[in-house]
C-alpha cells in the first residue's frame, strides 16, 4: 500500500469532508503509511527463518514448557488456596473447639451439682430414719411413756398399802 | 498465492492450495514475514511475535488434514495468527503477575527503523515522531479495532477478506476500521499539539 493508497482507504473512511480537513486526513495517511513502512522495515530485519521442521521442534518445546508451567501454577495456586484456607478456617476450628471443651465442662459442673444435690437429699433421708420416733409417731410415744410412769405409780402405791 | 480471497480460488487452485501444504518450508518461507508482521504490529513484541510465528506454523502443520481449500492458505494462516493473539492476550490478562518483557520495543526505538531516507533532518524526525505516535495509538485500541486496522494498513487486505478473516460481518469491519481510524487520528492529533 503506497502513500496514495493509504490516503484514499483513509479518505473512504470519511466521504463528506472539506478541504482542511483533507489536509489533515492526508497528514494522518502520511503517517500511517510511514508507520507501516517501519513495521515493514523491523520485520524485515528478523534474521532469515530456519528450516521449518527445526522451527516447530522449538515451537513444540515450547509449548510443552508452557504446560509444565501452566501445570505448575495451578499446583502453585492450589496449594496457596488450600493454605490460606486452613490459615481462614484455624481460628474456627479453633473457636468451635474451646465452646466444645466449655459444654463439657458445663456439662460436668451439672453432673457436679446434682450429686451434690442427690447427696444431700440421702442425708436429710438418713438424718430422718436415723430418728428413733419420727415426728409423726411422737404422740404415740409421748402415751406410751405416760402408760408406763402410770405403772411404775400404781405399783408402788400397792406396795405401800400393803405395807 | 498470497492474498487470495477465498472467493477467487476456483477449483483447481483450492487443489493447489492443499497441495502447497506438502511442501511445508515453502508455506513457512512464503507467509512467515506476513505472519510475523502481524503479530509484531499487534502485539510489539519482537520475542512474543517470533514464538507466536513459529505457534501458528505449528498449528497449522498439526491441522493440515482440515484445510479443505474454503478459504486461501494466506487466509487460513492469519486467522490462526489471530486465534493466538487472542489467546495470549487473554493469557497475559489472567497472568497480570508477569512483569513487562524486556523485549517490548520501545515507540522511540521503533522510530529509529523509519526506512525511506528522508532529505533533511527536520523531516527524518518528523517522519520519526509520527511512526512513533501511530504505533503508541495502535496499541491503545481495543483487540478487534487494532486487528482490523493492522490487518487493513500493514498488510494491505481489503475489507471483504478481514471480513472472510475475522468472521464478522463486512459493515462491521467497517465500523471497527472506522474507529479505530477516529481513535487513531484524534491520538495522533492530540499528541501532534
Amino acid at each position: 500500500m503506497t502513500r496514495e493508497t493509504t490516503n484514499r482507504g483513509v479518505q473512504e473512511m470519511y466521504p463528506e469532508s472539506d478541504a482542511a480537513t483533507k489536509r489533515e486526513l492526508e497528514g494522518l495517511a502520511n503517517s500511517i503509511s510511514q508507520f507501516r513502512a517501519a513495521v515493514h522495515h523491523i520485520a524485515g530485519q528478523q534474521k532469515e527463518p530456519a528450516q521449518a521442521a527445526w522451527q516447530m521442534d522449538l515451537a513444540r518445546e515450547r509449548r510443552r514448557n508452557a504446560q509444565r508451567r501452566i501445570l505448575l501454577e495451578w499446583a502453585v495456586a492450589a496449594t496457596a488456596a488450600m493454605v490460606l484456607g486452613i490459615a481462614a478456617l484455624g481460628p474456627a476450628v479453633g473457636s468451635y473447639r474451646n465452646h466444645e471443651a466449655q459444654l463439657r465442662a458445663q456439662h460436668q459442673e451439672q453432673i457436679l451439682k446434682q450429686r451434690e444435690a442427690d447427696t444431700a437429699l440421702l442425708d436429710q433421708v438418713a438424718n430422718e430414719l436415723s430418728v428413733a420416733v419420727p415426728d409423726s409417731m411422737q404422740p404415740l410415744a409421748e402415751m406410751d411413756a405416760d402408760y408406763a410412769s402410770y405403772q411404775t405409780t400404781g405399783k408402788t402405791e400397792k406396795k405401800n398399802g400393803r405395807n | 498465492m498470497e492474498q487470495i480471497a477465498a472467493s477467487e480460488l476456483t477449483a483447481p487452485a483450492r487443489e493447489q492450495a492443499v497441495l502447497d501444504l506438502a511442501d511445508f518450508d515453502e508455506v513457512v518461507r512464503l507467509y512467515r514475514p506476513r505472519v510475523f508482521r502481524f503479530l509484531l504490529a499487534s502485539l510489539r513484541d519482537r520475542d512474543v511475535a517470533e514464538n507466536l510465528t513459529q505457534d501458528c506454523f505449528l498449528k497449522a502443520y498439526v491441522g493440515r488434514a482440515h484445510f479443505r481449500g474454503d478459504s486461501s492458505l494466506s487466509t487460513w494462516l492469519m486467522k490462526i495468527a489471530m486465534n493466538l493473539v487472542r489467546d495470549h492476550l487473554r493469557s497475559k490478562r489472567m497472568r497480570f503477575w508477569t512483569k513487562t518483557r524486556e523485549t517490548a520495543l520501545d515507540p522511540i526505538d521503533v522510530s529509529d527503523w523509519v526506512p525511506d531516507g528522508r532529505s533533511s533532518p527536520e523531516a527524518e524526525l518528523i517522519a520519526r515522531t509520527q511512526v512513533a505516535h501511530v504505533w503508541q495509538a495502535v496499541s491503545a485500541l481495543p483487540a478487534k479495532q487494532r486487528s482490523v486496522f493492522v490487518l487493513r494498513f500493514v498488510e494491505e487486505m481489503e475489507l471483504k477478506e478481514i471480513a472472510e478473516l475475522t468472521g464478522m460481518n463486512p459493515s462491521t469491519v467497517k465500523t471497527h476500521l472506522y474507529r479505530a481510524l477516529a481513535a487513531v487520528r484524534a491520538s495522533v492529533m492530540e499528541r501532534s499539539c
